[in-house]
């Protein structure tokens, strides 16, 4: 206590001679801090949101969702408790054109239509151009649609459009609907008619892909989570799944918590490189107050007195660094609000939110802490003798174990903080082992760098042979920045090379092997006109087709699918119903790992071929029972047969699930077809399709593709910004680096003058140093951040290797210039220093 | 009490070890002076780190007052100083963010005493610089300046001074106001001073006088009786 009582009286007068050279140290904690806490404010605010919002976002304090068909009137009666409130509604795609064009019909637009009842919305209010009442603009055949779907019709508010057999009128633009459900890739705009207007235009048939959804205000003091959990537990093997408003904000964090994880990874990986600068600020700072230590020893302090009067100093100055950080952190989501808004489906509300500030408050000081208790361990030690002669050999030591022991102590905090602090822990757990991994691997391949450059230096002529001798002599910071610099560059060449991965498999790959066209919806009674329709345009023709039902999940082994113990990763087969089919023979390209494939004419007991991955997820294998809720059936199948997994990147067709015929041919269901069409051939296909069968819905591959590739666009623009910052730091670090060898430089510079060099021979030993510390930085950069791509795609995304060459030679580039762009700033405060200088040094 | 035996002193440096002191034996007794002479290079300044306890010794003892400083971690040497050891430096050493009382109280504080500040303001007033407190060494003549790095070393009341060219960075008048001020003290104290120095003049002022050639002590001459200032 005494000794920090001291500790704080000398720190505070010993900052008075100001603290320069640590604006590097201010700068690494504070960018670092900052992508941390505005990562986590941008979250906290989402969270809010979602949690305020859950019920507007859900349509109701519950919601029960059931595919193909409405629910019997008797049986939905028979769930609702006394006194709640009901909204119908039922969403589809369907084909729209303008009504007005010519006789045979206008251009036809895929929409996502929601039809819905006079209750509608339960919950928030729908917002339309021209304000008005959405059950006003409803009435009578009126339909409200994004503008997106105006435009792509090139119609106008009071247009009239065709829907299957009836004409609706266009009254206003839908600006916002309460009731959007995030994360759902969207590929066609919003269409809203009331439930007559659906019913009366007949394009929902029988099996045709549609979900009925009924909204339910509960009574007052009804707790929604309960009483869902109640409904289904009533209902073991409905075919409707119920979910309240309890599972909104959940179900949307699944989708915003892994962006927010690797986000706020991203900036602790800022915030970690920019501890090297701070190792190096704090390294600089000490070597200037060497006198001062070595004083103080003197004077009888002791090296704990002095190791607590510099901890309390940097302390100190890291708060600033942090506070600042936070402000930035904490004010960026308010800055970029209308970025986010265009991005998101509720509206923010921004406010501080303690928790993420005070995880990136913490992650700022352990940080500061680490990476200066090193430098501090060492200056602890400075003999008071350096106050009688220079240090004969200042030979670096290592910190004295209990510092070492307190290093590994923050160090393993910081990982706890990686873990717990990010909303998914494995992916903080596999950071921290791929940062441990990554660290160990910069820090080898750094040393091998230098060790190589100066191999190759020291033959060269002078000015090599200087710059390799200072990449390596006693206390050359090469190695940190090469680390820093490294890092930032392996994040940003990881992220180039997993980009441009994507985009070959999204834009080279899928259109040479896939459809460029997927019809839904189509009716048994449909098929043979529609292959007829097909036939008739040149260039298409039929890839594939299956009949499908929707039905879901009920029982796995006998074992109701709530209870059953069904892995993480294939949880999303029972979450909702989904498309299933049956075949007779062995569809193409099938390969079964087990089993055996039901005769062409088996006409027993239901049989079902199930995917492997599924199979494996489930627990289950051939002999096994699956029990499947199928418009209100319950069929109990055996697994006759496990397929190989789907290859859903050769875009086939895939289903996880298919049955024997027999049982369920006789179900209402539809057909989907595959169709592989020439360029320029999609869409007057489309449009005979529209034209002849008005209820089947085309779905366009390429739409889908580009609206991924929107999608990744914009996740790795996200990311992108993250790298650049991380490399932001690197450079600081280099900055940092400059710094403390600055007194070195200037000496060497003012020698070499005096010895008769030229301007123009220490800028190119200068630069030579520079080049060679890019040079050294583009290799750690590209050989990390390849390794790491090359065990993401090959490990977690499961595709081909392909080694984009641009992100690569841009890193490089950028590596080259970063350094070359610092030395030349460096370089020219030096030569500028007279010879004279060097005299009057004491 | 001063007691050095068979003191020797190697460091490393680039070009391999240095033996710098060579089996030094030497005592200075409890409240005299002794001054070593001798030229540059010769060891004068690294006996002197030995007998503060600032040098580690490669081989041999140093006792002072009883306590046997190799016996000493690091820790236990900076408290010995503390409580023992009155140090001038050459160069002052003054902390340069510290104003002159501040630079006087450290010692103090170091040692936890409560009436650091006006101990302090009593010792600038002893050397003459009472007006000076506020004054950060920048704003001080060198001559003022290792008037205050004296006011330290006397803080806590040291039995031992040891002074390493103590005017070696002034001209001769303010050295002389500096010398009269350190025998003074010595004397008025009773305490012990072994200071290094060039100066003939100054180190003839002391009740004993070595020199040091090439890392060993030549024997020493008589003693003689007090010499008065």
């Amino acid at each position: 206590m005494r000794n920090l009582k001291i500790a704080w009286i000398v720190a505070r007068r010993e900052m008075r001679g100001g603290m320069r050279g640590l604006a590097v140290f201010l700068a690494c904690l504070a960018i670092g801090v900052a992508a941390i806490a505005a990562v986590g404010s941008v979250q906290g605010a989402i969270d809010a949101a979602l949690r305020r919002d859950a019920a507007v976002l859900l349509g109701g304090d519950a919601a029960i969702e059931n595919a193909n068909r409405p629910l019997p009137a008797a049986e939905l009666a028979g769930l609702l408790p006394q006194g709640a409130r009901l909204s119908e509604a039922v969403r589809t795609n369907v084909m729209v054109a303008s009504a007005a064009a010519e006789p045979d019909g206008g251009r036809h637009v895929v929409a996502a239509l929601k039809a819905v009842d006079g209750a509608y919305p339960l919950f928030g209010a729908v917002e339309l151009a021209p304000a008005m009442r959405l059950q006003d603009a409803l009435e009578n055949g009126g339909a409200v649609a994004e503008q997106a779907l105006l435009t792509r019709l090139g119609v106008a508010v009071g247009d009239r459009l065709q829907l299957g057999e009836r004409e609706i009128e266009l009254r206003a633009v839908l600006v916002r609907e309460p009731d959007v459900m995030a994360g759902r890739l969207e590929i066609a705009p919003r269409l809203i008619v009331a439930q007559d207007a659906l019913a009366a235009s007949a394009v929902l048939q029988p099996g045709a892909l549609a979900h009925h959804l009924y909204r339910i205000a509960l009574p007052d003091g009804t707790d929604p989570a309960a009483w869902v959990e109640a409904l289904h537990e009533g209902n073991p093997e409905s075919s409707w799944r119920a979910r309240s408003r309890a599972e909104v904000q959940p179900r949307i964090a699944r989708l915003t918590d892994r962006l927010a994880t690797f986000l706020s990874l991203a900036g602790l990986t800022s915030l970690l490189v920019g501890g090297l600068g701070v190792g190096l600020a704090v390294r600089g700072y000490v070597e200037s107050r060497i006198a001062t230590i070595a004083t103080l020893k003197s004077l009888g302090a002791g090296s704990r007195q002095v190791l607590a009067i510099y901890l309390v100093q940097i302390l100190l100055l890291a708060a600033v660094g942090i506070a600042a950080g936070l402000v930035a952190g904490a004010l960026l989501p308010f800055a970029i609000d209308g970025l986010l808004a265009g991005l998101l489906p509720i509206r923010l509300d921004h406010a501080l939110y303690p928790g993420p500030l005070l995880l990136a408050a913490g992650a700022g000081f352990l940080t500061a802490f680490v990476f200066a208790l090193w430098p501090l361990s060492i200056a602890r030690e400075i003999s008071p003798a350096a106050l009688f002669r220079d240090e004969v050999a200042p030979e670096r030591r290592l910190p004295r174990p209990s510092a070492l022991a307190a290093i590994g102590g923050g160090l393993a905090l910081l990982a706890l903080l990686a873990v717990l602090g990010v909303p998914q822990k494995v992916i903080g757990m596999w950071f921290v082992g791929a940062a441990v991994a990554a660290s160990l691997l910069l820090a080898l391949l750094a040393r091998l760098v230098i060790g190589l450059l100066h191999r190759l230096g020291r033959h060269g002529p002078l000015p090599i042979r200087l710059a390799a001798g200072n990449l390596r002599r006693p206390g050359s910071s090469a190695a940190s920045v090469l680390v820093a610099l490294g890092a930032g560059l392996a994040v940003l060449t990881m992220v180039g090379l997993l980009q441009g991965v994507l985009e070959r498999e999204l834009e080279q790959g899928l259109p040479d092997r896939a459809p460029s066209v997927v019809f839904i919806d189509i009716q048994p009674d449909q098929w043979q006109r529609f292959g007829a329709l097909v036939e008739e345009t040149e260039g298409a023709q039929i890839a594939q087709s299956a009949p499908l039902l929707r039905a879901r999940v009920v029982r796995i082994a006998g074992v109701p699918v709530d209870e059953a113990a069904v892995a993480e990763h294939v949880r999303w087969t029972v979450r909702r119903d989904r498309g299933l089919t049956y075949a007779a023979a062995t569809p193409p390209d099938t390969e079964l790992v087990a089993g055996r494939w039901w005769p062409e004419d088996y006409a027993g007991e239901p049989l079902v071929s199930v995917e492997e991955e599924v199979a494996r997820g489930y627990g289950v294998g051939v002999g096994d029972t699956l029990a499947f809720n199928l418009l209100g059936r319950v069929i109990e199948a055996r697994i006759a047969s496990i397929r190989r997994e789907i290859d859903w990147s050769r875009g086939r067709l895939g289903f996880v699930f298919i049955l024997s015929p027999g049982v369920i041919d006789k179900a209402p269901h539809t057909m989907i077809a595959a169709v592989e069409a020439a360029p320029g051939v999609e869409l007057p296909l489309t449009e005979a399709v529209a034209r002849a069968l008005p209820n089947v819905t085309p779905i366009s591959i390429g739409e889908v593709v580009a609206r991924l590739g929107e999608a990744i666009g914009t996740i790795g623009l996200a990311v992108r910004i993250v790298a650049a910052v991380t490399l932001a730091t690197g450079a600081l670090v280099l900055a940092g680096a400059v710094n403390v060898s600055r007194q070195r430089q200037l000496y060497q510079t003012v020698l070499l003058k005096v010895l008769g060099a030229r301007r123009a021979d220490l800028l190119r030993l200068f630069l030579a140093e520079y080049a060679s510390l890019g040079a050294g930085a583009a290799l750690l950069g590209l050989v990390i951040g390849g390794i790491g791509a090359w065990l993401v795609v090959w490990l977690v995304l499961d595709l081909d290797w392909h080694l984009a060459p641009l992100p690569a030679i841009a890193v490089a580039a950028g590596a080259l210039l970063v350094t070359l762009a610092s030395g030349a700033l460096a370089t020219w405060r030096l030569l500028r220093a007279p010879a004279g200088l060097l005299l009057r040094r004491p | 009490m001063i007691r050095l035996s068979d003191i020797d002193l190697t460091l490393p440096s680039t070009a391999g070890p240095v033996h710098i002191l060579k089996g030094i034996d030497l005592a200075v007794a409890e409240g005299t002076s002794l001054s070593i002479v001798g030229p540059s290079g010769s060891g004068k300044s690294s006996l002197l780190a030995v007998m503060g306890g600032i040098e580690r010794p490669s081989a041999g003892r140093v006792e002072i007052d009883g306590t046997e400083l190799s016996a000493l971690d690091e820790d236990g040497l900076a408290r010995f100083r503390r409580d023992h050891l009155g140090i001038l430096f050459q160069a002052f050493h003054l902390i340069p963010t510290m104003t002159a009382a501040e630079n006087v109280a450290l010692p103090l504080e170091l040692a936890g005493r409560r009436n650091a500040s006006p101990a302090a303001a009593r010792l600038l007033e002893e050397v003459g610089l009472g007006h000076r407190a506020r004054h950060y060494p920048g704003q001080l003549s060198g001559g003022e300046q290792q008037r205050v790095a004296l006011a330290r070393a006397l803080a806590n009341e040291p039995p031992v001074i040891i002074a390493d060219e103590p005017t070696g960075n002034l001209d001769s008048d303010t050295g002389h106001d500096i010398i009269d001020l350190l025998f003074g003290v010595q004397r008025d104290r009773g305490a012990t001073l072994v200071l290094v120095t060039h100066d003939p003049a100054l180190a003839e002022r002391c009740q004993a006088v070595r020199r040091m050639v090439d890392g060993r002590l030549e024997a020493p001459a008589a003693t003689r009786p007090l010499a008065v200032g």
